[in-house]
């Protein structure tokens, strides 16, 4: 069984958790029902554990688990924890909110200095808000430019789709992989 | 209920999932430490820890010999815990951390490198100028980038593995190597990459296309 693993982090209300709920096979409807029997990842599941948790089964021997990082944990251990065996990691950010830009990129200079794992940067778009366009908020972020900001909606499935697609090539292009 | 084994979630990521869910019950484990076998029960109250017992102790000596499992089984029984006495008032990290720093040096050192058997590769952004390493390290750099394990090394080097460790954790953290993977003990097969397969990636892309 292999396990692979995502971590998705940001600020409070970025859209951490919708990201997650979008693109996780994991049906809240349905987890009760799975209780009774082991699924593919060998855990048992149920609504009472489905927090920030979402994994996309490859098939029975590989499965991709995604994790969100708390926001009370802020810069902790188990936040070095998360990160270090992990694939890549996703920072989301609202583009509208201007003030937790310090905060954001606090966050992605700890996941730059703790791990060695790509990382690409969510700008979620809220449509009432007035958010900054990818190349503002590269510059407001002190974004390098190999790290790729990429603006998306956390409740579209395609748009967050294509923001794991840019990781999962990234992940490809630094030829880690065997 | 949550169920399983450490193969497939770590314990930092159960207590994560307990904390973040805010979830009160009780957290039965059981499995190997550095210390020996060990066998007990966290309680948590609204994500929180609460009490904790062993065969041995109750209380904080409890959850620090129940942090230490590294492989193991685990299981989360949601239940009320109302009438159990606080006996611990530490955050969870705390108590990892208490843990962690009651493990020796050496362990210290191995849960940084993995294993002893594992295999690096020079990082592509290549040797920083200006960077002052011991002869030793220099040594070490260049059998690690034969694909040399730390095992190994220590052999050829005639030091122990300890101190290898040592220096390879140094390497790691200046990000002058990178872990890769695992040969087995004998060093001969590999048999682990800290990289996903590329196999795996490109079908997770195809999966996802396909959604
Ligand atoms: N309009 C809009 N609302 C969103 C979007 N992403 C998240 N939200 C909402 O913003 C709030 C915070 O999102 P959440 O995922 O809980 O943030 P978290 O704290 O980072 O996990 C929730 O009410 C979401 O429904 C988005 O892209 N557009
Ligand atoms: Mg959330």
């Amino acid at each position: 069984m292999n396990r692979y693993k995502i971590v998705i982090s940001g600020p409070f209300a970025a859209g951490k958790t919708t990201f997650i709920n979008t693109v996780t096979e994991i049906d809240p409807v349905n987890t009760e029902a799975k209780t009774t029997h082991t699924n593919e990842a060998g855990i048992k599941d149920s609504t009472t554990v489905a927090m920030d948790f979402g994994r996309i089964t490859l098939d029975g021997e590989n499965v991709l688990h995604i994790f969100g990082t708390p926001g009370q944990f802020r810069f902790n251990y188990m936040w070095s924890i998360l990160g270090k065996d992990a694939l890549g990691i996703i920072v989301v950010v609202d583009s509208g909110e201007k003030d937790k830009f310090d905060e954001a990129r606090d966050m992605i200079n700890f996941f730059r200095v703790k791990t060695d794992a790509p990382l690409v940067v969510a700008l979620n778009q809220f449509e009432n808000k007035n958010g900054l366009t990818e190349d503002e908020a590269r510059k407001l972020l002190g974004l390098p430019n190999k790290i790729p900001i990429i603006s998306c909606d956390a409740r579209n499935k395609e748009s967050v789709k294509h923001v794991l697609l840019e990781l999962l090539r990234l992940i490809l292009a630094r030829g880690d992989t065997y | 209920m949550l169920e399983g084994s450490l193969k497939d979630f770590t314990l930092d990521e159960v207590l994560q999932i307990i904390s973040m869910g805010e979830k009160t019950g009780r957290l039965i484990l059981k499995g190997e430490t550095p210390f020996g076998k060990k066998e007990g029960a966290i309680f948590f109250e609204r994500g929180q820890v609460k009490d904790a017992e062993t065969e041995q102790y109750r209380g904080e000596p409890a959850v620090v010999d129940l942090l230490s499992i590294k492989e193991g089984y685990f299981k989360f029984v949601p239940e009320d815990v109302s009438h159990i006495k606080q006996s611990i008032n530490k955050s969870i990290p705390d108590l990892v951390l208490l843990a962690t720093s009651k493990l020796d040096e050496w362990d210290r050192i191995k849960n940084k490198i993995s294993s002893v058997d594992s295999v690096f590769k020079l990082s592509s952004d290549g040797i920083p100028e200006r960077i002052h390493l011991t002869p030793t390290q220099w040594r070490i750099i260049s059998l690690l980038s034969k694909g040399l394990t730390i095992r190994q090394i220590a052999l050829k080097l005639n030091m122990t593995v300890i101190d290898v460790s040592k220096d390879v954790y140094g390497l790691v953290a200046l990000k002058i190597v990178r872990e890769v993977g695992q040969k087995d003990a004998e060093g001969k097969r590999f048999v682990k990459r800290r990289g996903a397969s590329r196999n795996f990636i490109i079908r997770l892309i195809e999966r996802l296309k396909r959604v």
